[in-house]
């Protein structure tokens, strides 16, 4: 399971990071402007969630591509809970979205996203005491 | 074995627990069993009356969009989920190499915990119209308190039961 298994985790967090950054950098798209409407609250948690991305990725690439030359291991420690920190967000997201504009299929790449980082959460925690023994 | 001896064997087998054991509880859920069929169309239709009237004064307000709740029940999800891995990974960091003890009931418990409580605050975010981060915030703050709430009712009621076992973390 190991040797892929880095390719789905890098996967998640960049789709989850280049989502907030198309929201963040894109005026013209629909997440910017549900984002501007929403509250003072929207912009920080745009920008957490693209930090947690982000650490999310460095993650996947110093643990995991590297191999052993490179190791960060207190994001190690923590990753199950960055992916589960990373599927809350953008599932936070995708309620904001529905709270503005109703049905939208704007959402769904957010729900899957979110759905993947939840099974990369719950299997990253087994396989890191698991692993230990 | 005389006659007295032999009457009393015969008068002790048939009044043996055993007997009353099996008897008693058939019997028990008999009578009820014929009160029900006799007696709960009545109660069903005293009650449904008032209470559908009462429902539909409920909903009638109310303009609950599918893909809401669905969203709303989803972060419920990923609330109790995250109250389940809090409690796994006390499980796990204790003891890496045992199996995970009760892990059914414990999952039932956080995911029913945090679906009820998640439906629950969505019903008062609608009902009060919150702002929307508010919302967001009730729905996943109580999600995962209603996961914790239910975790410790169930591990209170599992201990009830097995006096001698332990809490979580220690096997």
């Amino acid at each position: 399971m190991r040797p892929r298994y880095w390719m789905y985790r890098l996967y998640v967090a960049l789709s989850a990071g280049l989502s907030m950054l198309v929201v963040w950098i894109e005026p013209a798209s629909l997440g910017n402007q549900i984002i501007s409407k929403s509250g003072p609250i929207g912009w920080p948690c745009v920008a957490v969630l693209g930090v947690v991305s982000c650490v999310a990725v460095v993650d996947a690439v110093l643990n995991d591509m590297f191999g052993l030359a490179v190791r960060w291991k207190r994001a190690l420690r923590w990753r199950h809970w960055v992916f589960m920190a990373l599927a809350m967000g953008l599932a936070s997201v995708s309620y904001v979205c529905v709270m503005a504009v109703g049905y939208t299929p704007l959402v769904l790449p957010f729900l899957l996203d979110a759905t993947f980082a939840t099974l990369v959460a719950i299997t990253g925690l087994f396989h890191l005491y698991r692993s230990e023994q | 074995m005389n006659w007295t001896n032999l009457r009393r064997a015969i008068a002790a087998r048939c009044r043996t627990a055993t007997s009353q054991q099996l008897t008693a509880p058939y019997l028990r859920i008999v009578i009820w069993a014929g009160l029900a069929i006799l007696w709960a169309p009545l109660v069903v239709i005293l009650l449904a009356v008032p209470m559908a009237a009462r429902a539909a004064a409920l909903v009638e307000g109310f303009q609950v969009p599918g893909l809401l709740l669905a969203v709303s029940m989803f972060l419920s999800t990923l609330a109790g989920i995250t109250a389940l891995l809090i409690r796994v990974e006390r499980e796990l960091s204790a003891a890496p190499d045992q199996p995970l003890p009760r892990p059914m009931l414990f999952c039932a418990a956080h995911m029913g915990g945090s679906w009820l409580a998640g439906l629950l605050a969505f019903i008062i975010n609608q009902a009060q119209q919150f702002n929307v981060w508010y919302g967001l915030g009730l729905v996943i703050g109580a999600s995962f308190a209603g996961a914790k709430f239910v975790e410790m009712w169930a591990e209170r009621a599992v201990l009830s039961r097995s006096p001698g076992a332990t809490t979580g973390g220690t096997p």
